[in-house]
């Protein structure tokens, strides 16, 4: 099976899940999230639905919480 | 006006050539400009749509005989008051996915000052085409916890400060130590990037 590593951890996916699937399966709303997916970012306006992560790839999540 | 005479001449140069954007002019961003322009930044580009409440004066740059004054003509009347020479392209508007490009496009550096994590990664997006260094904030409400305040820099461009957990919230609300902390922390921020030197 391939793996990403995940916020840190070696993490199994299915080939042909998208980021979408990827965080959905794992329970993250992607509201208010920043993805660092091997060095780019993201946020919810991306088509997270149509972007497939590989094997050996690298993607970090972080909350924006309000406060200013 | 030259208000930071413990630089360098090159350091001088650095800052006095660099325009920064500041998208909101509240707690965090009346506070990185204040910071900015006592370490000798002299030339911005700042966004706000809203007026001076008597709630704003817990954390912001802003004073009681202010209150009901648009934050765009207050804050540019406390900023001259450090620098009477600064260069303040200020825009009482709201900051949308549409108009940010258009008006950060000839900023070095634009610092993500807004109150709501929705518009955070708003400006996020509407920049994450350019190139543009972006330095944000996300975890500053409430007291204590200092130490979890950090600058952690995600991807080639995006400088993230907070402890990404603490929302503002019916229990939680932003005072001016912790805010103050992450604007002198975005201000610092933004120094080390036009300078190359360690965030």
């Amino acid at each position: 099976m391939p793996k990403i590593t995940f916020n840190g951890k070696e993490t199994e996916f299915t080939a042909g899940e998208s980021l979408l699937a990827f965080l959905q399966l794992r329970r993250f709303a992607v509201k208010s999230l920043i993805l660092d997916w091997n060095g780019q970012i993201l946020t919810e306006k991306d088509p997270l639905d149509t972007l497939y992560p590989k094997d050996g790839d690298t993607v970090d999540l972080f909350s924006m919480v309000g406060g200013g | 006006m030259n208000v930071n005479p413990y630089l360098s001449a090159a350091q001088q140069t650095i800052l006095t050539q660099a325009k920064i954007g500041v998208a909101g002019l509240g707690g965090l961003g009346s506070n990185v400009l204040s910071h900015l322009i006592r370490a000798g930044v002299s030339h911005f580009i700042a966004a706000d749509f809203d007026t001076v409440s008597p709630s704003n004066l817990n954390r912001q740059f802003f004073f009681a005989d202010q209150i009901g004054q648009k934050k765009t003509t207050a804050l540019a009347e406390n900023l001259r008051r450090i620098n009477p020479d600064v260069e303040l392209e200020f825009h009482d508007c709201l900051l949308t996915e549409e108009n940010i490009p258009e008006i950060f496009k000839n900023c070095h550096v634009v610092v993500e000052a807004f109150d709501k994590a929705d518009a955070k990664t708003m400006l996020i997006t509407a920049l994450s085409k350019t190139n543009i260094p972006i330095v944000a904030a996300s975890g500053l409400a409430g007291f204590g916890k200092s130490n979890d305040i950090r600058v952690r820099k995600v991807g080639s461009h995006l400088y993230l400060i907070g402890d990404l957990t603490s929302g503002i919230s019916s229990e939680l609300a932003p005072a001016s130590p912790r805010v103050g902390i992450a604007a002198a922390m975005q201000a610092n921020t933004v120094i080390a990037i036009l300078l190359g030197i360690q965030i």
